[in-house]
């Protein structure tokens, strides 16, 4: 059985806004949704920058499933909500044992992980661990408590794969429904913002600090004056959908996914490996029987790292050398992690619907070291667009690549 | 050693704000005849949760029969009360 898969609902929160519209608008004026603070300095991180959700308040759901969130899940409770509404999908759908979850995040909620585990480094267990800490910090936190929220019976699938997660979440969701497993997905992922979570990146090198004092200019993915990811936060729901399920009940059709892939590298835990990235964009192109030459659009996981952007530019242009245009939106909304993936696709949608481009925002001379590609920088470009490609890397060498089609 | 009126008094002041800050409750639910789980939406997680609040605030950590047999707000200062006359 193969079925075809259609997008019918999207729901968000980000840096750059929290609704699916002010995202968009704020891509195409090019806005940035970083800021700088100081707050970190005492904890020894060397960057000031971030990107977070703002104007969100907890207390829109109710206590007794709000208890087992933490900010990740209330996020992604509130951007599912957002994306049920958008679909216009009805209780008995949601409620139902053909619709499953397929949602990620890098893991559980980073604050009540630092409640649980502090207790321990206390000498005492048990001081200050609530009923619900550890419903907070599991890994499947999010897709736990969104099938509770909603009532969602059917199958639920955690890819907690960092920043590959909802981008997983997606291409998993896809590939039940395309098998008859599933006839609706609730798909995405999420991330919460917490010290601890940038520091990884800030031992590692990895995070900018020569922005500090200018925030909208970092990070900036591909260009020569780069020097590192800006961690930020959010959340982003799609649904999924059968396409004669979607056609029979009128529903609004966004695009298609029409092809997925994961891998792994085996090479190296946080070194990205070229051939890694280009068998994970093959892979998908063959999932989805296109060409190279049939791409219109590449969105790029392009973090602004040093190496993971040579790597990825390369990959691409090996595959698909320098008549694609490519673009990452992490110049815009930074690093959202488990988020990235679900949030950038959410821009490609719109891109398909508006046959526009956005470009890499603060990309402006793009690296030599980088791939010869057509990069999209500077202003928004009018554009036919069938096929769109997108990436998502993560740390542990996990790849995976969506074909987002246009319906 | 049965306990002053004023003390009894402190301990629902003082079960009333854990209760309004656990549960999210007004004033005017944290009534001696309410129920915990019919009137207050309370449920299995949110008695452990009290129970930990208890230990946290009055130095007590109640046995599971006890617990089980709480229905109202009465029935919760009772135990409390019960705590501090037998120390």
């Amino acid at each position: 059985m193969s079925r075809r898969v259609v997008i019918t609902g999207v729901g968000l929160l980000s840096p750059l806004g929290n609704t699916f519209e002010d995202f968009i608008i704020n891509l195409y004026k090019g806005k940035s949704g970083i800021e700088s603070d100081t707050d970190w300095v005492p904890f020894g991180l060397e960057t000031h920058l971030r990107g977070s959700v703002k104007d969100f308040s907890e207390k829109n759901i109710p206590r007794k499933e709000r208890r087992s969130m933490s900010r990740v899940a209330q996020l992604a409770v509130t951007a599912t909500k957002m994306a049920f509404d958008d679909a216009s999908l009805s209780k008995e759908l949601i409620e139902n044992e053909r619709t499953g979850i397929s949602y990620g995040s890098t893991m559980g909620g980073t604050s009540a992980i630092q409640d649980f585990f502090g207790s321990t480094v206390d000498g005492n267990v048990t001081k200050g661990v609530m009923s619900t800490t550890f419903l907070k910090i599991m890994s499947h936190t999010c897709a736990a408590n969104i099938g509770t929220a909603f009532k969602i019976p059917g199958p639920t699938m955690a890819s907690c794969t960092a920043c590959a997660a909802s981008t997983q979440g997606i291409g998993f969701g896809y590939q039940a429904i395309k098998e008859g497993r599933l006839d609706v997905a609730v798909c995405g992922g999420a991330e919460e913002l917490h010290v601890s979570v940038a520091s990884v990146f800030d031992t590692l090198r990895s995070t900018s600090t020569k922005y500090n004092d200018k925030p909208h200019l970092s990070p900036r993915p591909f260009d020569e004056n780069r020097d590192g990811t800006v961690i930020s936060e959010g959340a982003g729901t799609i649904i999924l959908e059968d396409m004669e399920n979607a056609i029979n009940r009128g529903a609004i059709i966004y695009g298609e996914v029409v092809g997925y892939y994961t891998n792994n590298d085996g090479v190296h835990m946080t070194n990205p490996s070229e051939t890694g990235l280009n068998n994970c964009m093959k892979g998908a192109l063959r999932d989805a029987d296109l060409t190279p030459s049939d791409i219109d659009y590449i969105n790029a996981h392009g973090t602004a790292t040093l190496i993971g952007d040579i790597a990825e530019s390369k990959a691409i242009e090996n595959i698909f050398g320098n008549n694609t245009p490519v673009s990452s939106l992490k110049g815009n909304i930074g690093h959202t992690m488990g988020a990235c993936g679900v949030l950038e696709t959410a821009g490609c949608i719109a891109m398909l619907r508006d046959q526009k481009l956005v470009p890499t925002l603060n990309l402006e001379n793009p690296d030599p070291d980088c791939g010869d590609l057509d990069y999209v920088k500077g202003e928004c470009r009018e554009h036919k667009i069938k096929h769109i490609l997108k990436n998502s890397f993560a740390f542990g060498g996990i790849n995976a690549s969506l074909v987002i089609s246009r319906f | 050693m049965e306990i002053s009126v004023e003390l009894q008094e402190k301990i629902v002041v003082k079960t009333n704000e854990i209760m309004r800050d656990l549960f999210e409750l007004s004033p005017d639910e944290l009534k001696p005849e309410s129920r915990l789980y019919e009137d207050l939406d309370l449920d299995s997680l949110d008695a452990i949760d009290l129970i930990i609040a208890f230990q946290k605030e009055f130095g007590f950590k109640p046995e599971n029969e006890e617990v089980q047999g709480i229905r109202t707000m009465k029935d919760v200062y009772e135990m409390v009360y019960l705590y501090h006359e037998k120390r």
